[in-house]
């Protein structure tokens, strides 16, 4: 890909143009969100269905939810904190 | 214990100016990855050093991974010393932030910065492209998949838009 089109890319990316600029094109490159076959690879294996059900919730919701989740894995290591000791 | 909701509470009602950055910016975002420290990013202003410390006082922050017992002191002189700060707190992680990968400081932050309404305030966080753009240039490898996931965000947003 030329710099012209990485250039591009950096734009799709989101970046302004004032930084484009001002960035060299091997950074530009990290930019491009469809360029990195490593990303690619791991979007394979994203579970879209969460992703959408998030999608659905307010801000406030999203946060509560995770903030439940975090109670929960706290829970489990104390539970096994608890069981590792009574071996 | 992790309460990030009283702590962006008591950010939000001392007026600090600061973006939420890294993962729950992500989770503000439709994220479905657990994270377990609230990242910031915060303006360095002598005003504002004072209603950080104002804000975050009650929840007794101390260095994260630091021995106990140093003589820590949160206060504005330890904020004008330092940028960035991994903190423990009575009710979980923060990293406060001076500057944020690939973005820069609160103000470039701010400007890319999408609003959220909730807990009965008004909150900022990092757009979803200056997320990404972030992740990318920690060039961390434990951000692999996080990066993938906000881009599949990015992808079924403008799916169902």
């Amino acid at each position: 890909m030329d710099v012209t089109g990485v250039r591009s890319n950096g734009a799709t990316a989101g970046t302004t143009s004032a930084r484009i600029e001002r960035m060299p094109a091997a950074e530009l490159t990290q930019l491009d969100p469809g360029s990195d076959p490593v990303i690619e690879r791991y979007k394979q294996d994203i579970d879209r269905t969460l992703i959408r059900e998030n999608l659905r919730k307010s801000h406030e919701e999203r946060l509560l939810t995770l903030q439940r989740m975090q109670r929960f894995v706290d829970e489990l290591h104390a539970a096994g904190k608890t069981a590792r000791r009574a071996r | 214990m992790i309460e990030f909701r009283s702590l962006l509470e008591s950010l939000e009602r001392n007026k600090v100016a600061f973006v939420i950055v890294g993962g729950i910016a992500a989770t503000l975002h439709g994220s479905a990855r657990l994270t377990f420290d609230l990242d910031v990013v915060y303006e360095r202003t002598p005003s504002n050093l004072e209603r950080l410390v104002e804000a975050l006082v009650p929840f007794t922050p101390y260095l994260r991974g630091a021995p106990p017992g140093l003589p820590f002191k949160f206060d504005v002189e330890t904020l004008k010393r330092g940028l960035n700060f991994t903190l423990t707190t009575s009710d979980g992680p923060v990293d406060l932030l001076g500057e944020v990968s690939g973005i820069g400081n609160y103000a470039a932050a701010r400007g890319r910065a999408d609003e959220a309404q909730m807990f009965g305030g008004t909150y900022y966080f990092l757009e979803l492209d200056a997320l990404i753009i972030s992740k990318k240039a920690a060039g961390r490898p434990k951000d692999f998949e996080a990066i993938a996931e906000l881009e599949a965000i990015r992808e079924e947003r403008e799916r169902s838009s």
